[in-house]
C-alpha cells in the first residue's frame, strides 16, 4: 500500500463485507495543520472485544476470521511510522470506528492519493451504499454524500456511472483545494503514486 | 466435514443466486489484490463498461478468496450464472476480457486459473 487513498479503500473492503449500509469517511488536518486524521465509520455488524483486539495482529490472522488480515495491521503500520496514533473501536451489532492520525511533516507519511477515484470506484460497485466524505483543513471544509450527488446528477438524465465518475473529479478538485500547500503532494495534479504514472503516460502521450 | 454432494449442492446454489440475467464483473478488493495492483484494473472495466456504453454489465468488488499470489483476481458470472476465475489481471488484460468474454461471449483461457 503507496497510498493513504488505498488503505480506506481496503478498510471499506471491511465494512462492506460486515454489511454496513453507511460508511462515513473523514480526511482532516488539525493543530495547525500538523496533524492528519483519517476516521473510517461504518455501521456493519462490528467486532467483539476478542475480535478486535486481534484484528491489528498480522499474526493472530486465522484463515476462518476474515475480518483480520494484513489490512489493518498495515493501515496501523503507515500511522505510527510517523509518529502518528491508530484507534479502532467497535461494538458488535453496531458498527466499527477506525482513527488513524499522521504527522503530516514526517518523511514516512505517505500519499493521501486517488481518494475521487476510491469513491468512483465503490459508489460504481456498491450502489445501495451511503458514502460520506469529510474534507477539512485551515482552507476550508467540504462535504460530500453519495446518495445525494448522485440523485441529483440523475435526476438531470446521467447514468450511476456518469454520477459516480463525476464525483471522481469532483472530490479530487476539492481535495486539491482544501489540502493544496497543506499536503505537500497536492496541486500540479501529481495525486499519489499511481497518479504520477497516468501523468507521465499522458505526457508521453502527448 | 462435508461431503462432496453436499459442496457440490452449494456451488449449484451459488450459481442458481447468481442466474441474474447481467453478466457480473468481481474484482477482489481485499488488500491482497488492492496490494497486487486491483484498482488499476477495476479503473480499466469502468473505463471499458463506460466508454462502450455497456448496459448489461454489472460491475462488483469481492474479499479475498485465498489465493493471494494469483491476485489481482476477476471472476465473471455470465447471464446464467457460469462462473470464470481470471487470474494475475492487469489494465490490459481487462480490457480484453471486455471486448472478447463480455462483449464476445468467448472464455479468455489464456488467463483463467485452471
Amino acid at each position: 500500500m503507496k497510498e493513504l487513498s488505498l488503505h480506506i479503500m481496503d478498510v471499506m473492503q471491511n465494512s462492506i463485507t460486515a454489511e454496513s449500509s453507511r460508511i462515513a469517511i473523514s480526511v482532516k488536518t488539525c493543530d495547525n495543520d500538523r496533524l492528519l486524521t483519517i476516521t473510517v465509520e461504518d455501521n456493519g455488524y462490528g467486532m467483539d472485544e476478542e475480535t478486535l483486539k486481534r484484528a491489528t495482529d498480522p499474526f493472530h490472522t486465522s484463515r476462518t476470521t476474515r475480518l483480520v488480515g494484513l489490512g489493518l495491521p498495515m493501515f496501523k503500520e503507515a500511522a505510527l511510522l510517523t509518529g502518528g496514533d491508530f484507534v479502532l473501536e467497535s461494538e458488535k451489532g453496531k458498527g466499527t470506528v477506525l482513527t488513524a492520525v499522521f504527522v503530516n511533516g514526517s518523511i514516512d507519511r505517505q500519499p493521501l492519493g486517488d481518494l475521487g477515484n476510491v469513491f468512483f470506484l465503490t459508489m460504481l460497485s456498491h450502489q445501495d451504499l451511503e458514502l460520506s466524505l469529510v474534507l477539512s483543513s485551515s482552507r476550508g471544509t467540504f462535504y460530500f454524500e453519495s446518495k445525494k450527488f448522485a440523485a441529483a446528477l440523475e435526476r438531470r438524465g446521467d447514468s450511476h456511472m456518469d454520477a459516480a465518475f463525476g464525483a471522481e473529479t469532483f472530490i479530487n478538485e476539492q481535495a486539491e483545494m482544501i489540502f493544496k500547500d497543506i499536503l505537500p503532494e497536492m496541486g500540479g495534479g501529481l495525486r499519489g503514486i499511481e497518479g504520477s504514472c497516468k501523468a507521465d503516460k499522458r505526457q508521453a502521450a502527448l | 466435514m462435508k461431503t462432496l454432494e453436499e459442496l457440490e449442492k452449494i456451488s449449484r446454489g451459488e450459481e442458481e443466486a447468481k442466474k441474474t440475467g447481467k453478466k457480473i464483473i468481481s474484482v477482489g478488493m481485499a488488500t491482497c489484490g488492492i496490494a497486487a495492483g486491483a484498482r488499476p484494473v477495476m479503473n480499466s472495466f469502468a473505463n471499458e463498461i463506460r466508454t462502450r456504453g455497456l448496459k448489461n454489465v454489472d460491475l462488483t468488488t469481492m474479499g479475498c478468496i485465498g489465493m493471494c499470489k494469483l491476485e489481482p483476481i476477476v471472476e465473471v458470472y455470465d447471464e446464467d450464472g457460469i462462473k470464470t476465475t481470471y487470474i494475475k489481471m492487469t489494465a490490459d488484460k481487462a480490457a480484453e476480457v471486455v471486448r472478447r468474454h463480455i462483449i464476445g461471449g468467448e472464455v479468455c483461457k489464456e488467463y483463467t486459473a485452471e
